[in-house]
């Protein structure tokens, strides 16, 4: 153990100290329904898009739409930001944000299409 | 049918190359010129199935599920060559075509030998795996049109950015080559250092513009107001370039100081794994769940995941095997020399590029521990602000050392002009209202960084002072492009109201037409004294296809306005032309740096 090998590991014992600090403020977990009602702080959910008529709604502000989950919960979502493209299509979606007074309020949304570059439901 | 042969045998000769190649250095020399011959045909066979692929798009042959899904009868020329890398299995063959045209060079002009050539070869036999398990001649059921290019790519940069981006890929396998082949063989020597350095300025110059232009199309298209989103497939490409940065720095580095050897090998290996990692995650379906730009997954993964990560550990196998044959020597540690500044901003590359890599990483590493979790943009925009601005104070003092280790400027003057940048630097943010600190900081010294550069630019080789002055300046518009841009949300223009005011300026709608082929409907607009255009892209059927944004480009900052959301909103990106003018810059100085290498 010469010096140079101790100034090797405190650089980065430095830089990896400082990267997971830096993760922890900002990870939000990927959860199941019932867990992203319990959460406080910033989580992913993954659910079903429920379709049908008045399930998708859009004001002036913000667009809402429902997720269901493997379980069976469901999650009422509304989102004020960019709709992607392809929503209307999509079949999963993942949204993240927080659950606050009944809503799921989302400030990332993406929809899960088989590919961007692709139409869906082909085989390969 | 030819193209479906010449397929199959460039693959499988690729494959068999390799297999020759394998015994190595004490191998019969007979073998050798069989696997050299075996090499050449395998390219030829590429060249074939490369060209009878293109032909397949061009003549509409939509009997292949590839021409099927990415071209129609309807798309242009270009659009039409474009769609030959616009998928997966059609970019795979675009970097194994790349790939064996190098090889090919390398081979004829005699430039690397064994086992250096062995490595290279053992890439591309690699590449080869990968396209089998994504062949890009899979047949499909015969269709009259094909789904046709998605309009968002049916742009001039988005054609010519992949093949860019490629090349880079293809070229950074060299200096991997080299320094994995230098460690093979019975005594590791220096030269392979000046064999690497033009070829890692080369791919380095060559990713670099690749992202560049991925990022002004994704502003100038995309409407959503930014140029870099954090996904991905875009992390994917920046930590390779990051680590190539590193790269360069540390090859020009070792040049002098023995010392750095062994970092310089670990860098060339490291720098072209990243490559192969950030391939495994976009093309092997992992990242599905988090990214909308990822590439779909399907049972292939299995293939290009074992690929990939065998060529990661026989690189990092061989590394650690022959470490201790490299010198190892006191690293620079000599404060007030070039040698140290040169070390530090190699890791400050590294200490950024780790930074993005966890990142992007994430997702996958907590799925394999069992709880799946993503970051946001903002663990990005935040973590990556201290190392910057440690690199921009490092690249503050990058003139004042020569290699000498001789103070080569006056310190007063020195301090005089530094001081001089960073007050302009603060004076800038005062003007825009930028008050973080840590924003303030990093602006002041990009400001300090340009003042040195351009007052002490004889005491530096002159394509390291533009690239530096590239790195300032793209920092400055980075950083004032996006926390000091404002925007105005919800415009809806009403009978009592036909003129809004927003920036001080009236906006009016002006009406909109469509083109001839009702392929694109323009929305006119006017805005003080000049008038903006919304252009919408429709497919044939009449399908809404994109959206583009109506930018104004002023001295100040660009007024952009975009529909999103169904809501019309105009922002204003104060300096956003620094961002282009420090990617120009940055180009120019490695190509600058590139054609001296190659002078010599």
């Amino acid at each position: 153990m010469n010096r140079r090998h101790i100034v090797i590991l405190l650089f980065i014992f430095a830089v990896g100290a400082y990267a997971l600090t830096e993760l922890s403020v900002s990870l939000s977990p990927y959860v199941m329904i019932s867990q992203a009602k319990a959460s406080s702080v910033s989580v992913q959910v993954k659910g079903k898009l429920i379709k049908g008529d008045g399930a998708i709604t859009q004001d002036k502000q913000s667009l809402h739409f429902i997720l269901k989950d493997e379980n069976g919960d469901e999650l009422p979502v509304s989102y004020g930001g960019e709709v992607p493209e392809n929503f209307e299509h999509a079949t999963d979606v993942v949204v993240i944000g927080k659950y606050t007074d009944g809503i799921f309020h989302a400030e990332k949304l993406l929809a899960k299409c088989p590919s961007k570059y692709q139409k869906e439901g082909q085989n390969k | 049918m030819i193209g479906v042969i010449g397929f199959f045998f460039a693959c499988l000769l690729s494959i068999l190359a390799f297999a020759l190649y394998l015994p190595g250095g004490n191998g019969k020399k007979k073998t050798f010129q069989a696997a050299n011959k075996i090499y050449y045909a395998s390219v030829i066979c590429t060249i074939i199935a490369s060209v009878f692929f293109l032909q397949a798009i061009l003549a509409d042959k939509f009997q292949y599920a590839y021409v099927l899904e990415h071209s129609s009868k309807s798309l242009g020329f270009w659009y039409k060559v474009a769609a030959f890398w616009a998928g997966q299995e059609g970019s795979f063959l675009l970097w194994f075509l790349l790939h064996g045209l190098i090889g090919v060079y390398f081979l004829k002009k005699n430039k690397m030998e064994q086992p250096t050539f062995f490595i290279y070869v053992m890439v591309q036999a690699m590449l080869a795996l990968f396209l089998l398990a994504k062949n890009p001649f899979m047949l499909a059921q015969m269709q009259a049109d094909g789904a046709g290019l998605n309009p968002l790519l049916q742009d001039f940069w988005m054609v010519i950015h992949p093949p860019v981006v490629f090349i880079g890929y293809a070229a950074f396998a060299v200096p991997f080559a080299y320094a994995l082949g230098n460690l093979l063989g019975r005594q590791p020597q220096g030269d392979w250092i000046k064999k690497s350095l033009p070829w890692a300025l080369f791919a380095w110059l060559s990713l670099g513009a690749g992202i560049f232009m991925g990022g002004y199309w994704a502003y100038k298209t995309l409407g959503w107001g930014g140029y870099w989103g954090w996904d991905p497939v875009e992390n994917a490409s920046l930590v390779p370039w990051l680590s190539g940065g590193a790269l360069v720095h540390l090859l020009y580095l070792a040049r002098r100081e023995p010392a750095v050897e062994r970092l310089a090998h670990f860098s060339a290996i490291l720098t072209f794994c990243l490559v192969l990692y950030g391939t495994f995650l976009t093309r092997s379906g992992v990242l599905s769940d988090f990214s909308v730009h990822a590439f779909s997954g399907d049972d292939s993964y299995i293939l290009l995941a074992g690929g990939i990560f065998i060529v990661i550990g026989i690189a990092f196998a061989i590394f650690l095997y022959r470490y201790k044959s490299l010198p190892g020597l006191e690293l620079p540690t000599k404060t007030e020399s070039r040698a140290f500044l040169l070390f530090i901003g190699a890791l400050l590359f590294y200490v950024i590029a780790l930074l993005v890599f966890i990142g992007m990483s994430m997702p996958f590493f907590s799925t394999l521990l069992g709880s799946p979790q993503n970051v946001s943009a903002s663990f990005y925009n935040r973590s990556l602000l201290l190392p910057v601005a440690m690199l921009m104070l490092a690249l503050v003092f990058s003139p004042i050392f020569d290699w000498l280790g001789n103070r080569s400027v006056n310190s007063l003057e020195f301090y005089v002009i530094a001081s001089t940048g960073m007050v302009a630097g603060c004076v800038l943010c005062l003007f825009y209202g930028l008050w973080t600190p840590l924003y303030l900081v990093i602006a002041a010294f990009s400001c300090a960084c340009l003042a040195v550069h351009a007052l002490f630019s004889r005491k530096m080789s002159l394509p390291a002072v533009i690239s530096h002055m590239g790195i300032a300046v793209l920092v400055v518009g980075i950083i004032f492009s996006s926390a000091a841009s404002t925007t105005e949300e919800n415009l809806v223009f009403s009978a009592d109201q036909p003129v809004l005011q927003v920036y001080g300026r009236g906006l009016s709608y002006a009406g909109a037409n469509m083109s001839e082929d009702y392929r694109f409907a323009r929305y006119e607009f006017s805005f003080g004294e000049d008038s903006l255009t919304l252009l919408t892209k429709l497919t044939s059927d009449g399908q809404l296809a994109a959206k583009e944004p109506a930018i104004l480009h002023e001295a100040l900052g660009d007024f952009y306005l975009a529909e999103q959301n169904k809501n019309l909103s105009m922002s204003f990106k104060p300096l956003i032309i620094l961002v282009w003018l420090g990617c120009i810059l940055i180009t120019t100085g490695i190509l600058m740096a590139l054609a001296k290498q190659i002078k010599k």
